[in-house]
């Protein structure tokens, strides 16, 4: 048993520090003079230390902006997917209604259909009227997205249909049951849906750039993107890396403050399923 | 008859939302796509010419279509099961409370945070002979750097490696989540019977875990499908076009090449085959009951 | 239950509601100054990155040392010379690589900018489908004097016998030499400028003499991330008289005696290992500037770069006539007008903008290293001693700019992937010629 558990933490340390270890990679470049990183990218130890990376983006007036472009767009993308398709998924996983299976198949195609082809058509659609330049075009295709659907219909269906009978007869509205058993019950796939969105929302590139293309409607993603010079990765690698730094943080941040509601802790059983 | 428009009423609150805005950011692109593979669409200037089924017929005997879609298939193929293994043994590794087990799952999620353009730098730069760190030490092990992205062997190992470190998260995560529906009184009954952790896992775990792993499967299989930004920045689709996956060659037809009806054709058909291999998923998972 | 339906509701309405109070739309921005009804906003549209914050709102030529802070300069020099008159709104944030995805779904929503900078291999692609202005009479009424224009910037300006753009620069490659590598090698005239092959079989020579004398490699490029082998393609076959594309009759000539001889030294350098196949162009830059190798086949982009921070002796020079003529890969950025809808046009205010650029290329020029197009300009950049200029003067007339095709990214990518395979994957260069020369000659009868 002892030498079981010494396999499998060597095995999660090691793998741990193949993991992070491009990520400190870029810290260490982040923090290093550009000048220095024309002439060597290898090291992994910084061959000079500057915060100049960074500080010259987050002089810069509209970082804050965008940022706050980048939160509001995530905030709004995440909330409305979650309680959206959470509750299309219920209604798919647990009622029973005409043309169910139909629907569901419709909307698990929406997820194979590559982005790169509908981009065009819906560009013309906020194009025509004027709907472009607006946080409403940066999150509402968000939501369009299927991928909680899917998710949370698959839980969904792992509930037993006991539980859905007994609330009913208890005289709850299928509203009430949704909100006060079923969602309680399911912290651990909203929160993964919650994080899955929240990441692709912030990090969405294409289509901001096409969309906001007024400096202040920028999101974070294409606002550092528009400080970059041709040939930067030879030329400004320090501050490419400072902006990645500066541009994941905060999901970072988020990840480990929501990831507890992961894991049900054994002490939660008793209000779980069973 | 009431009984009927009873259930009806609450089906419509629940799907309604999500659907109207499902069908207009979504379906209807979609079915402006499908209809556009039938036209010779120019992206400059608009202009739409229905031509049947050209674009598709050119599309069979275009060998950089097929190429590509082979090359997206070999990923697909190679991917899939690394991504899914290892994030099940992530999961199954890392599941329960102690800060232990925080630190560890945060390593192998973190690289996800990250926007593709970031991971791709990084990478770019880890894999390059000279300039990276994996050259560096190979070095040091008194061995000749490989060439990753430029040797037709290694290069589409390299992009499987960098999409295995910035996505394994995902898997790992989703996994979580569905060991959290296990019933611990089942390792209870079972450990009072003196069962091992193997007998556990084999027997337990993984049956429970089946929902949750079609998902995994699926969602997998259909992100592969589209893989694209890790090529496109890391190897361009070289050496030589060996790594150019379908997507790519869509968004260069389209956005490049200003095609965007052969465009929406041969997504079409990536379409098609995604959607062959989620029923032949379906169907396997479904006999398996 | 009811108060459940009543925050739902609620919520759906706020957030459905919300885009009204989001950012601007498209004439929102001139709201605001009601008062100035007259002044036209102008919509820009260029890459080249943004200077740091102190820059962004200067006038002060004399801290353009850089791409981004010379044009942000130059355009804020513009907004206050034309104040109350017309102002300059920089469209978008895209970086050099996506630059042309945001361009073409403007022109897709029939909504471009009022102004934006084109490259010549791409300006083909818009001209062909007349969405931009045909400039040649505005040349005349805005007193701008083609003929002080160098032949190519002239060339590159026009296609199909009409002028679409006004150039802003040209760019070309250049080798950037390490001096004292190559005085250690010996091959240096009696001032100590390197000597440069004029045939193939010297740069063998050469590289030979160098490995010897000095251990280093003789020359490195990108070979494998940017179309740089494509652009050696085509500077070899233009100096052997032999354009790739011939595009007065359609026909292509890569698979020609003179593509031979183009790919088969290229490949000859590499197998002899006289320069390093695997480069990409970070690593190629930093073999040349840690003097690891003696010649670096790059732009005029980092003439400047490598003047302040090289630590040895270094030189930039003309490319060097290997094949006949003397002739070498070129581009151009310049400005261009995208023709708009009826009501929309600011075309005099955009011909006002390009003018203006017109007349302060030498100020890019000096500021970016790239090329001034302009004959004028390049005699001050001589005259002032604006550092190495003078030593790639001549590239100004060798300058050949890919034959204007409709289809060019996809040309270019062909013929990059098509040659490499020659030293990644091995295969023959007479298969390679056969099968590039057939792809782009689907591409062309498209």
């Amino acid at each position: 048993m002892k030498t079981k558990n010494l396999i499998v933490t060597t095995l999660l340390i090691l793998l741990a520090v193949v993991w992070i270890l491009p990520l400190y990679w870029m810290i260490v470049m982040a923090i290093t003079p550009n000048d220095l990183l024309k002439l060597n990218s290898t090291a992994l130890w910084p061959q000079g230390f500057t915060l100049q990376n960074f500080w010259g983006v987050l002089q810069i007036g509209l970082t804050v902006r965008w940022f706050l472009n980048s939160i509001i767009v995530t905030i709004l993308g995440t909330a409305l997917t979650l309680v959206l398709q959470s509750m299309a998924a219920y209604a798919f996983a647990k009622m029973r209604f005409k043309g169910r299976q139909l629907l569901f198949s419709l909307t698990l195609a929406g997820l194979m259909v590559p982005k790169e082809a509908m981009f065009i058509p819906l560009f013309l659609m906020f194009a025509q009227i004027s709907g472009h330049n607006s946080y409403a075009a940066l999150y509402l295709p968000r939501v369009a997205i299927p991928m909680g659907v899917f998710i949370m219909a698959q839980f969904f269906r792992g509930i037993p249909d006991s539980v859905t009978e007994a609330a009913q007869i208890d005289g709850a509205s299928p509203l009430r049951t949704f909100f006060n058993i079923i969602m309680p019950m399911s912290i651990p796939a909203l929160t993964s849906v919650g994080i899955f969105t929240y990441i692709l929302t912030w990090n969405d590139f294409l289509w901001p750039l096409v969309s906001a293309t007024r400096k202040e409607m920028f999101t974070i993603t294409t606002g550092l993107a528009s400080l970059q010079g041709n040939f930067a990765q030879a030329t400004e690698l320090g501050s490419l890396m400072a902006r990645g730094v500066i541009a994941g943080l905060p999901l970072f941040i988020l990840f480990l403050i929501f990831q507890k509601h992961l894991i049900r802790g054994i002490s939660m059983s008793s209000g779980g399923k069973y | 008859m009431k009984s009927r428009s009873r259930i009806n009423l609450p089906v419509l609150y629940f799907v309604l939302p999500f659907m109207v805005v499902y069908v207009i950011f979504q379906i209807y692109p979609l079915f402006q796509a499908v209809i556009a593979s039938m036209f010779k669409w120019d992206l400059l200037t608009s202009s739409m010419s229905f031509i049947g089924f050209k674009n598709y017929t050119h599309m069979f005997q275009d060998p950089t279509f097929w190429s590509s879609l082979m090359n997206t298939i070999k990923f697909v193929i190679f991917s899939t099961p690394l991504l899914i293994g290892v994030g099940l043994l992530f999961a199954l590794l890392l599941n329960g409370t102690g800060s232990k087990k925080v630190l560890f799952r945060t390593a192998y999620f973190a690289p996800y945070v990250f926007s593709v353009s970031i991971v791709t730098l990084i990478w770019g730069f880890m894999f390059n002979p000279q300039k990276g760190l994996l050259g560096e030490f190979s070095r040091m092990l008194g061995a000749e750097p490989i060439n990753w992205l430029t040797d037709p062997t290694f290069a589409m190992p390299a992009i499987i490696i960098a999409t295995l470190w910035w996505t394994v998260g995902f898997n790992m995560v989703l996994l979580l989540a569905g060991l959290q529906d296990i019933d611990p009184a089942l390792y209870e009954s079972s450990s009072l019977e003196g069962a091992t952790w193997f007998q556990d896992l084999l027997y337990i775990t993984l049956p429970s875990l089946r929902r949750t792993l079609e998902l995994v499967t699926i969602l997998q299989i259909i992100m592969s499908f589209q893989i694209f930004g890790q090529v496109y920045i890391l190897t361009k689709g070289g050496p030589g076009g060996t790594t150019r996956v379908l997507i790519q060659y869509i968004y260069e037809t389209g956005f490049r090449d200003h095609q965007l009806g052969y465009a929406s054709a041969m997504a079409f058909i990536l379409f098609l085959v995604m959607a062959m291999v989620s029923f032949f998923q379906f169907r396997l998972s479904k006999e398996e009951n | 239950m009811k108060k459940m339906t009543i925050l739902f509701m609620g919520l759906i309405i706020t957030l459905l509601l919300l885009p009204g109070c989001s950012g601007e739309k498209e004439s929102a921005a001139d709201a605001g100054n009601a008062a100035e009804d007259e002044v036209v906003a102008l919509e820009l549209a260029r890459f080249f990155g943004e200077p740091d914050d102190e820059l962004m709102d200067s006038t002060d030529l004399s801290k353009a040392n850089s791409e981004a802070a010379t044009i942000q300069i130059l355009t804020n020099i513009f907004n206050e010379e034309h104040e109350g008159e017309i102002r300059i709104e920089k469209l978008g944030g895209s970086a050099w690589g996506n630059y042309y995805d945001q361009l073409n779904t403007t022109f897709a929503a029939n909504d471009p900018p009022d102004v934006a900078v084109m490259h010549q291999s791409n300006m083909p692609a818009y001209a062909s489908r007349e969405l931009l202005l045909e400039l040649d009479d505005y040349y005349t009424e805005y007193e701008m004097n083609p003929s002080d224009w160098t032949a190519p910037a002239q060339k590159a300006a026009s296609y199909e016998g009409a002028s679409y753009g006004v150039p802003f620069d040209l760019h070309a490659n250049l080798l950037h030499v390490n001096v004292d590598l190559f005085k250690q090698a010996g091959l240096v005239d009696e001032q100590g400028v390197p000597i440069l092959p004029t045939s193939t079989e010297e740069w063998f020579e050469q590289s030979q003499i160098m490995k010897e004398k000095t251990g280093k490699l003789y020359w490195v490029e990108d070979a494998t991330q940017f179309p740089i082998s494509f652009r050696l393609f085509h500077s070899l076959m233009e100096q052997q008289g032999v354009p790739v594309v011939n595009t007065n009759s359609g026909q292509v000539n890569i698979d020609s005696q003179a593509g031979k001889n183009a790919l088969q030294f290229m490949l000859r350098r590499f197998e002899e290992g006289y320069s390093d196949p695997n480069a990409d162009y970070t690593s190629a830059q930093q073999q040349f500037m840690n003097g690891e190798a003696a010649i670096e086949m790059n732009g005029t982009w980092v003439v400047d770069q490598y003047s302040q921070e090289l630590s040895f002796d270094y030189r930039a020079m003309n490319f060097p006539n290997l094949m006949g003529e003397k002739k070498v890969w070129a581009n151009s950025h310049m400005w261009v007008v995208p023709k708009q809808k009826e009501g929309n046009r600011k075309y005099e205010a955009a011909m006002e903008f390009s003018k203006f650029m017109s007349n302060h290329v030498y100020e890019w020029a000096a500021g970016s290293g790239h090329i001034a197009p302009r004959k004028s300009a390049l005699q001050k950049l001589a005259d002032n001693n604006v550092p190495q200029r003078a030593n790639y003067a001549e590239t100004a007339s060798n300058a050949a700019t890919f034959p204007p095709v409709v289809n060019y990214s996809n040309i270019e990518t062909i013929i990059k992937e098509e040659v490499e395979k020659t030293w990644l994957l091995g295969n023959e260069v007479d298969s390679v010629l056969a099968q590039a020369q057939k792809r782009v000659e689907a591409v062309l009868s498209e």
